[in-house]
């Protein structure tokens, strides 16, 4: 009885077997997690821009460093990017923004520049979308630094800007990241 | 990934939590008093065929299986993926248990006409990971903020622990009459290895902002408790073969006093209301660990909410210039995300473990000279119900089993038992123990429906081991 019984215990966990499973499946594991983070903002009244001549240009500009691009992870992993800028501008001058973006050697990665026109002292939206994909990501990828340069154009009715000038210029700006892991070598 | 692939084969193949149903009581097999010092035992004395006395693995996951993420069924393997990440709750854990018996005896002690004590005793090295799966994480991880924008992502999801130690215990069974027997055993632990990080709060939201599109807020309060790690990390690598070895004569020393150690007790008892009725009940590793040796604790600790960078004019109020400004920011996110390692020393309470039933035995063997029971003689059948918890960081987890057990012939028994927990409602298990001349060998494995296909099973286990045990002579 015994004789019998053992073995046939012993056979049902040693045949226990993993039946119709395919673990190499892990192989093909492709996740697709889209991130979004603020990214620059502004806000200042048309008095930051005090110029009393009215055919003046007036130039602001900063740096920024940026180097997450170069992060190991989103290296290999980010396949897709999309800077989206909503520039609110109630002030009576033209602007434009340009972004230049550099590497670490100091060269130009890339450069894009959002123009805005005004309508008197009413508020005025304008949207720009930057999407960087195949070689203008890899551009991004090797950015380590940003400079973010805003420009007044002269006023079209020559009025100057003073303290009491109306309006404001704002800026809103946010990052989507598209990423793909999977387990093959980007 | 191939390591990933043999980790999920071993949470599939040998499963299930710590629950020993099948042993429980199973007074015809030493190690039952593993489970309660108070098992009636019937020996004159026993000693474990050394490192195969008890061998036991188990793993187990909870609401998922590996057939469920590994079926070679045609759905695509991302949205089998989906599923699981989607369907598994918080609540769910994982979990892997390994005992191994390095040496184990016992005898009867007492006045030579009554010999009614039982000194059992013992090393043996245990296993134990268990971590809840960290909902939150895999979600934000699996499809990032943009479609979670006002959700508080519960960074306290991440609560997990493991050890590697090994327990040397004795244990005094004490029968005071026909009806009581109970028993006390005192453990010495050695903790090889342990981590811990059970104590996790926090979260990570992004909201609509006002200055700018949105705010993200850190709040993370999180701690990783480590005993034993440091010093393997820090061993010459010449190679992970290398390594391994060395790793594994550092471990061995541990093994005898050479861990951190802690001290533990089980305690249990077995009372007969009436002759045929059986009511059992045991504690086991009511005990802690304290960490004094090679210890590292990680944190990452801090609060910060980012809404981008204003980055244009030093004037912005603030008197700030704009690199000052930018360094602040850099500098927040750089606390935040820092690890500080401290050295700490760290208790950590051992996963007690409560065992009861209440059975009834009947039917004596029928002799045949005389068609009729010797009065004398065992009963040959039992019938109950066992109920099993074990103490974890969230919450307890808990089983019940019904159990039918048979002295099938004077030198083989078996028992049945079908048992309901966290990770089955159908869980079929058999064991047997066979005693010839005085070798005792016996073999348990539970969720045996699940055998023909292990991958659907969320969990089984096997125990096995080898005893060499003098009977008490009938009176």
């Amino acid at each position: 009885m015994l004789k019998r019984i053992i073995p046939v215990l012993l056979l049902l966990i040693v045949t226990s077997c993993v039946k119709d499973v395919d673990f190499d499946q892990v192989d093909d594991i492709s996740i697709s997690p889209v991130l979004e983070s603020s990214l620059i903002f502004f806000d200042f009244p048309a008095s930051e821009f005090e110029e009393p001549t009215g055919t003046a240009i007036v130039t602001v500009g900063d740096d920024l460093e940026l180097d997450v691009f170069n992060d190991e992870f989103l290296r290999d992993n980010l396949i897709k990017a999309e800077f989206f800028f909503e520039i609110t501008n109630s002030i009576d001058r033209s602007f434009r923004a340009d972004i230049i973006m550099y590497d670490e050697n100091d060269q130009i990665t890339y450069a894009f520049a959002i123009d805005v026109t005004p309508n008197g002292n009413t508020e005025v939206i304008t949207t720009h979308t930057e999407l960087f994909e195949d070689a203008l990501l890899e551009q991004l990828k090797n950015t380590i630094r940003l400079e973010l340069v805003l420009n007044m154009f002269p006023s079209a009715s020559g009025i100057p800007l003073n303290q009491n000038s109306p309006g404001n210029i704002k800026m809103r700006s946010k990052a989507t990241l598209f990423f793909l892991i999977d387990t093959e070598d980007n | 990934m191939k390591k990933l692939c043999i980790l999920f084969i071993l949470f599939s193949c040998f499963a299930h939590a710590q629950n020993k149903q099948l042993l429980y009581n199973f007074t015809d097999i030493p190690q039952s008093l593993l489970l309660n010092p108070g098992a009636e035992v019937n020996y004159k004395w026993h000693v474990g065929i050394p490192l195969l006395s008890h061998l036991h693995a188990s793993a187990g996951a909870s609401g998922v299986s590996a057939y469920d993420l590994f079926a070679d069924n045609g759905i695509d393997f991302n949205e089998k993926l989906r599923r699981v990440v989607y369907n598994l709750d918080r609540k769910d854990y994982f979990t892997i248990n390994q005992q191994v018996e390095i040496l184990s005896g016992g005898f009867a002690v007492g006045k030579s006409f009554e010999r009614n004590k039982y000194l059992s005793f013992g090393l043996y090295q245990e296993l134990d990971v268990h971590f809840y799966y960290p909902r939150d994480y895999a979600i934000l991880a699996y499809e990032g903020n943009q479609g979670n924008i006002g959700r508080e992502f519960d960074l306290g999801d991440l609560n997990a622990k493991g050890e590697l130690i090994s327990v040397l215990h004795v244990g005094l069974t004490t029968k005071v009459n026909k009806k009581w027997t109970y028993g006390v055993r005192g453990k010495i632990y050695s903790s090889l290895l342990n981590f811990k990080s059970t104590n996790n709060s926090g979260r990570f939201v992004t909201t609509e902002g006002t200055n700018n599109f949105y705010n993200h807020t850190f709040d993370l309060d999180l701690e990783l408790q480590t005993s034993g790690y440091a010093s393997l990390i820090d061993l010459d690598n010449d190679g992970q073969n290398d390594w391994n070895k060395k790793a594994i004569k550092e471990l061995r020393k541990r093994v005898l006093f050479g861990g951190n150690l802690g001290l533990g007790v089980d305690f249990g008892f077995t009372y007969h209301p009436k002759e045929q009725w059986t009511v059992t009940g045991s504690v086991q590793d009511l005990g802690f660990i304290h960490h004094t040796k090679d210890v590292e604790t990680y944190t990452l600790k801090g609060e910060y909410t980012f809404e981008g960078v204003n980055p244009l004019f030093p004037n912005n109020g603030s008197g700030q210039t704009a690199d000052e400004y930018w360094q602040e920011i850099t500098d927040n996110f750089e606390d935040l995300f820092e690890l500080d390692t401290i050295t700490k020393n760290y208790t950590s309470w051992r996963s007690p473990k409560l065992n009861g039933s209440a059975s009834y035995k009947y039917g004596k063997k029928i002799l045949k000279e005389c068609n009729c029971t010797a009065d004398d003689s065992d009963y040959l059948n039992e019938v109950g119900v066992q109920l099993f918890a074990i103490g974890r960081s969230r919450r307890p987890q808990l089983a019940v089993t019904a159990f039918y057990y048979r002295r099938l012939f004077s030198f083989l028994s078996g028992k049945v038992t079908y048992t309901a927990d966290g990770f089955s409602k159908t869980n079929v298990g058999v064991g047997l123990s066979s005693h010839i001349g005085n070798m005792n060998f016996y073999i348990m494995a539970d969720n045996l429906f699940e055998y023909q296909n292990i991958a659907k099973a969320q969990y089984a286990s096997v125990q096995l081991g080898f005893n060499y045990i003098f009977p008490m002579e009938k009176k």
